[in-house]
């Protein structure tokens, strides 16, 4: 289909009737600045072919002029098929539709009403728009000739346009009943698969999933019965353990019972054999006590004897020793009153020594205190003579500074002279010299004679009045000599303050004060140097009480020895004497002591030996009667004559060796059984009472365990594995069916994909030859090779052979636009293989530059001898080296309208 | 002279993975067995039943079954000795202790001791399993003994015969019955019929085998022996008699074209009892992929006629040489998919059942 003419009006801005043509059947190029239309044009011719005529609603009403309440209307010219149609439209106000078919020099009616709308789609192979404005999709071919502004890129093809592409290249990748098995295909496998090839789950489930999980929920309850299964194997295996532990506890339990009734005979036996032995050994016993009193009697007797005569023959020797003994303790008793009485003529003479020694003390106490007194009496006076001296020097008042007071007035004094030194610098000096004789009267009478002279000084003025000629006065500054005046006040005022407690007037008589003060001090402290030193660390108050006691003492050996009171005594010439007499008698003393010593203990040895010997004697006789006594008593007990109890005493220790002999075979008997099997038979007991409760409890847990085993036996594990895996293996078996299905539908349609893959490549391959070749002119260069998908739009590109294919969006904005621009040419030249087609493109390369352009138009030059082509455009210029196409200034035709003028 | 009737491995409370959804009836049809050698018993008028071993499948099948069996036991009318094997032992929990069994009647008797039992004129020499698996031969508990009066032994183990070496559970030595001075050796483990001969020659020692076959692929399984000893030292004589009620029927056919699926289902035809069959058919070869849809109809017709079908035709290739069909389909993707399924699917099963599908889709409007 091609346009031969345009008229519109009553549609958007234009008001008024407005007319194209007739179009060139090539290339047509629509231009004018903004706001003229152009867009409106385009859009318009869409509407008019693909709209109902009685479309409504908002979009539908926007079509009117604003603010005008008419019917937009729009008259298309076209040849399609080799007929020529007029196709007229009105819409919203009197909506009307009609096809007219040129016959002859007019157009005689096709159709109108819907008639005509459906006539027109039918030769668009459009499709009827809903409710409102048709969208782009219902245009059939046109959608993928026809850019918009704005729109040059194809993003997507419908289903119309792409199966009249197939028809135009002449191949197909299905047909209506391909398309049929393929929604079969498609359908079927939906029921398995989501759209994104996972297994659909949940509501809707495909059965392979259902089975699946079914299979699944049956292994879980499979895996249940088999731990059931195994936990009754287990309680079996336990049971006959436990069957085996209480059978071999059975078992022991009989052998301890066994083992209990033979001990149990044995210590029976035992008690017999122990009884048997103690009867023995007590009839032993009891012949060894007859045996030994027989035999104690015969000792005793014979003892009795033997002792009585000891005793007689003791006697007679005692009674020849006593006069002996008797002599000797009156010899002893002599030498011991000689020696006593020669020690006692030894001890008067030590009286004589001990008051020699005596005396001799106190000669010597007598002069130790003699010399004692005659030492201190001196120091004491000489302490006191001292005491009074430092005391009468310490009591006279000082007028005298001390040395750092000296020191102070010494400094105020200096201060003071160089104050007034300061102050006499200061002070106003004036000299009267006199030429001839002339009083002075002030400052004080004087007069002077020629060639004498007086000075006045003094602060801040001085003047001098001389009688006869006035008053000489000299100023200097008010304030002079204040400053130095005042310093020699205050020198002045320290000096009379430190020299005033003292009396004195000038410094001076205070030093020479000062150096006497400092001589009579040393003097005293000489005094209290040497007073010390009599002291010698003591005190006045002791030094005397050790004179009283001195004193006292020689007081006392006076009177006691009258004679000393004339002459000392002689302590060397006592000390010789009482040595000398020390040395020869204490010796001679001690000796005698201990010879009398020896005497003494001799003596009372010797008594002692007569008074046990004189007792001995004496109790022998009554000794001797109780031994005869004695005898009489075991004589007379037994009654028996010494024969008979020889007799009986052997016949005691026969029976004795008998009953020993028994006693033996007894014990031995008893030691060849054994020990006690009493222990034994404790041990055994307690024992068996631990195996009976052992066996007791074992026996309740074999029962326990056959319950339980019963209980599990009962539940028939093994029939519910035998049934759950028959019922796994039968889903197994469905799953496995459902998944060759679902496996063969997805493999199924992969083979499908291929196969379309490739038919979709021989379907694209003269759409991708001509951009292949068209774009690199634009470009003016390679642009490798282009990727399309079945609904004809560029997919990638590859720009390296065998390397890998980018996205578009890898393409400059350019670029872009001039492959989508090349893309829609190629689909226009080969739909127009058959039949001229019109591609409109309304502002379509709004990013391509100059040099570009001049390429494009090379190139839309050529198609337009195969295509009709409609170019919108504000940039006419652009387009000017397009030998062969035709313009409209649409301007320009507006301007030429009446209704504008 | 004695006669008995010698059955083992009755296995009742088995698994029957193996048939899907007639596993019941399977497992039914073993009972219905059991019935049939107690009548066998009857008829024949034996003195004794010997069952050696296995007649239940596992000592924690459900009690129900225990309970069935014993009532099927217990009307024989001559006493049934029931020998544990190595899927029932003797064990605690096992099969002989429950209630069910232990209030059997007298005719019922457990061989729970390998002490010798006498019926008649023999004497039964039991070798009971206490295990389910063991590595000792059962018979040695037979203490060998000069021949005195008929001795049977029974019990339940591999015989270990040259050629015919299984599981090595519980050998039984090839020559125990002259070990044991046995005049016949009953046997159970085996479920298809077996017999020994022993150094005279005789068959001294049989595994009865199954009484019911079990499972597809068993020879000579689903009978019971009837055993005639004369007299101590005289051979026995064993007739094999028939008791199983199903028939396991394995077909496995090479297909070249549709009329040799056809055959396999006249082949079927002859069986008498098809609702008493199992059927396990595998096919291999080619047919043209218009064909392939034979298969499916095939598999139905089995599948309602038997009891249980097994149908494999997995190994059944599209003739790659036959592509009418597809140049019947429409041009375009779905030929050219279907011309490459063609030719993955002589390596690919998922592409056989693609092609299937494919061919079942582009039908449907004509079945329509």
């Amino acid at each position: 289909m091609i346009f031969r003419a345009i008229e519109i009006e009553s549609w958007g801005c234009f008001t008024t009737p407005l007319a194209i043509g007739p179009l060139a059947e090539g290339v047509n190029v629509i231009h004018g600045p903004n706001a003229t239309g152009k867009s409106t044009l385009a859009s318009a011719l869409a509407r008019g072919l693909f709209d109902r005529h009685k479309v409504s609603g908002s979009d539908a009403e926007a079509l009117r002029p604003w603010g005008r309440d008419v019917g937009p209307r729009i008259a298309i010219e076209f040849a399609h098929a080799g007929v020529e149609y007029r196709l007229e439209k009105r819409f919203l106000v009197g909506p009307s539709s009609r096809l007219l078919r040129r016959e002859g020099s007019g157009f005689a009616l096709v159709a109108e009403g819907e008639a005509a709308d459906e006539r027109v789609r039918a030769i668009l192979s459009a499709t009827p728009a809903g409710k409102g404005l048709s969208k782009s999709s219902n245009w059939g071919i046109a959608q993928v000739l026809w850019a918009p502004q704005g729109e040059l890129r194809l993003d997507e093809t419908s289903r119309d346009a792409e199966v009249r592409l197939r028809d135009a290249i002449g191949a197909s990748t299905s047909s209506p009943e391909g398309e049929r098995l393929e929604r079969r295909i498609d359908e079927e496998w939906s029921k398995i698969f989501t759209p994104k090839g996972q297994l659909k789950r949940g509501q809707g489930a495909s059965r392979l999933v259902t089975v699946e999980a079914d299979r699944r929920r049956v292994e879980d309850e499979l895996a249940r019965a088999c731990a059931d299964l195994a936990a009754f194997e287990e309680a079996s295996r336990k049971l006959e353990a436990l069957r085996d532990g209480h059978a071999s506890l059975a078992k022991d339990q009989q052998l301890t019972k066994d083992r209990l009734v033979e001990l149990r005979a044995r210590a029976t036996a035992y008690l017999e054999l122990v009884a048997k032995e103690e009867k023995i050994a007590s009839e032993e016993s009891a012949a060894r006590d007859r045996a030994a009193a027989i035999d104690r009697r015969v000792r005793a007797l014979a003892d009795v004897r033997a002792k009585r005569r000891e005793l007689e023959t003791s006697k007679g020797d005692v009674a020849a020793k006593l006069p002996a003994l008797e002599a000797e303790v009156g010899a002893r008793a002599g030498e011991v009153n000689r020696l006593a009485a020669r020690l006692a003529e030894t001890r008067a003479a030590l009286d004589d020594l001990e008051s020699m020694r005596i005396e001799l003390d106190d000669a010597r106490r007598f002069r130790a205190a003699s010399e004692k007194e005659a030492t201190l009496r001196p120091r004491i006076d000489r302490i006191d003579e001292l005491d009074r001296r430092i005391a009468a020097s310490g009591s006279r008042p000082s007028t005298a500074p001390s040395r750092d007071e000296l020191s102070a007035i010494g400094r105020a004094a200096a201060a003071r002279d160089q104050a007034r030194a300061v102050l006499d610098a200061s002070a106003l000096r004036l000299e009267i010299t006199a030429e001839a004789p002339v009083e002075i009267e002030a400052p004080e009478q004087r007069r002077l004679a020629p060639g004498e002279s007086v000075e006045v000084r003094g602060t801040p003025e001085v003047s001098i009045r001389i009688r006869g000629v006035g008053i000489v006065r000299a100023r200097g500054p008010s304030d002079l000599g204040a400053s130095p005046a005042d310093a020699l006040r205050k020198a002045d005022e320290t000096l009379s303050a430190l020299m005033q407690p003292f009396g004195a007037t000038d410094v001076e008589s205070l030093e020479k004060r000062a150096r006497e003060r400092e001589s009579s001090e040393a003097t005293v402290q000489a005094m209290k140097l040497e007073r010390d030193t009599l002291l010698a660390g003591s005190n006045p108050a002791t030094l005397r009480s050790e004179l009283d006691r001195a004193h006292r003492e020689t007081v006392e050996l006076r009177a006691r020895r009258p004679d000393w009171t004339n002459s000392a005594p002689h302590v060397e010439s006592m000390e010789e004497a009482y040595t000398k007499h020390h040395a020869s008698l204490v010796p001679l003393v001690r000796a005698l002591e201990d010879e009398h010593k020896t005497a003494a203990r001799s003596h009372a040895d010797a008594e002692q030996s007569w008074f046990r010997e004189r007792t001995k004697f004496e109790s022998l006789p009554a000794q001797i009667q109780r031994e005869i006594d004695a005898e009489r008593r075991l004589v007379d007990e037994d009654g028996l004559d010494e024969a008979a109890r020889a007799a009986a005493c052997e016949d005691a220790a026969l029976a004795w060796r008998a009953a020993t002999a028994a006693a033996r075979i007894a014990k031995e008997e008893r030691r060849e059984f054994g020990g006690d099997p009493a222990g034994d038979v404790v041990r055994t007991e307690q024992s068996l009472e631990r195996l009976d409760d052992a066996e007791r409890r074992a026996f309740e847990a074999v029962k326990l365990a056959e319950g339980a085993l019963n209980d599990r036996a009962d539940e028939g594990a093994y029939s519910t594995v035998a049934r759950l895996e028959e019922q796994r293996a039968r889903l197994a078996d469905d799953e496995a069916r459902e998944r060759r299905r679902a496996d063969a539908l997805e493999c199924l349609r992969s083979a499908i994909a291929k196969a379309r893959a490739e038919v979709v490549d021989l379907l694209v391959r003269p759409i991708r030859a001509r951009v292949e070749k068209s774009l690199p002119r634009i470009v003016g260069g390679e642009i490798g090779s282009l990727e399309f998908g079945a609904d004809f739009r560029p997919r990638a590109i590859r720009p390296e052979p065998g390397g890998d294919a980018v996205g578009l969006d890898a393409l400059s904005g350019g670029t872009a636009e001039q492959l989508h621009f090349a893309t829609r040419l190629a689909l226009a030249e080969v739909l127009s293989e058959k039949a001229r087609e019109v591609i409109v493109l309304d502002d379509p390369l709004v990013f391509t530059d100059a040099e570009r352009m001049v390429r494009i138009a090379e190139v839309l030059a050529e198609a337009g001898a195969r295509c009709q082509i409609l170019l919108f455009t504000c940039h006419p210029e652009r387009y000017r080296g397009l030998p062969v196409a035709r313009e409209f200034d649409l301007a320009a035709i507006r301007r030429a309208d009446p209704a504008k003028r | 002279m004695i006669r008995f009737l010698h059955s083992a491995d009755w296995q009742i409370g088995m698994k029957a993975v193996h048939v899907g959804t007639a596993g019941d009836r399977v497992r039914e049809a073993r009972f219905e067995a059991a019935r049939n050698v107690i009548a066998l018993a009857r008829d024949r008028g034996v003195d004794f039943v010997l069952l050696a071993g296995d007649t239940f499948e596992d000592n924690a099948v459900d009690r129900s079954l225990v309970e069935r069996v014993v009532d099927v036991l217990a009307s024989s009318p001559v006493p049934v000795l029931v020998l544990p094997g190595n899927h029932d032992p003797l064990v605690p929990g096992a099969i002989y202790e429950s209630r069910a069994f232990t209030r059997a009647s007298d005719r019922v008797r457990l061989l729970a001791t390998t002490e010798p039992v006498t019926i008649g004129a023999a004497t039964i020499l039991p070798c009971p399993l206490r295990t389910k698996h063991g590595h000792a031969d059962p018979t040695r508990a037979i203490a060998a003994e000069p021949r005195s009066g008929i001795r049977i032994g029974v019990a339940h183990g591999t015989l270990r015969v040259a050629g015919l070496e299984g599981d090595d559970d519980f050998p039984i030595d090839a020559d125990a019955a002259e070990r044991c001075g046995l005049d016949y050796l009953a046997l159970g483990h085996w479920h298809s019929h077996f017999v020994a001969p022993g150094c005279d020659g005789a068959p001294r020692i049989a595994y009865s085998g199954t009484h019911e076959q079990t499972k597809f692929g068993e020879g000579a399984s689903g009978n019971a022996l009837v055993v005639t000893i004369r007299e101590p030292g005289a051979p026995p004589e064993i007739e094999v008699v028939r008791t199983g009620v199903l028939e396991w029927r394995q077909v496995e056919r090479q297909v070249s074209e549709a009329a040799d699926v056809g055959r396999i289902m006249w082949d079927l035809e002859a069986i008498a009892t098809p609702k008493r069959a199992l059927v396990d058919a595998t096919l291999r070869g080619t047919l043209p992929s218009a064909d392939l849809r034979k298969l499916d109809e095939t598999r139905r017709f089995l599948t309602e006629r038997f009891l249980f079908v097994r149908f494999d035709a997995s190994a059944v290739v599209p003739s790659p040489t036959d592509a009418r069909w597809i140049d019947a389909l429409p041009p375009g993707a779905v030929q050219g998919a279907a011309r490459r399924l063609l030719a993955e699917a002589a390596e690919s099963p998922v592409a056989r059942e693609a092609l299937t599908l494919l061919y079942a889709f582009a039908n449907e409007r004509e079945a329509r």
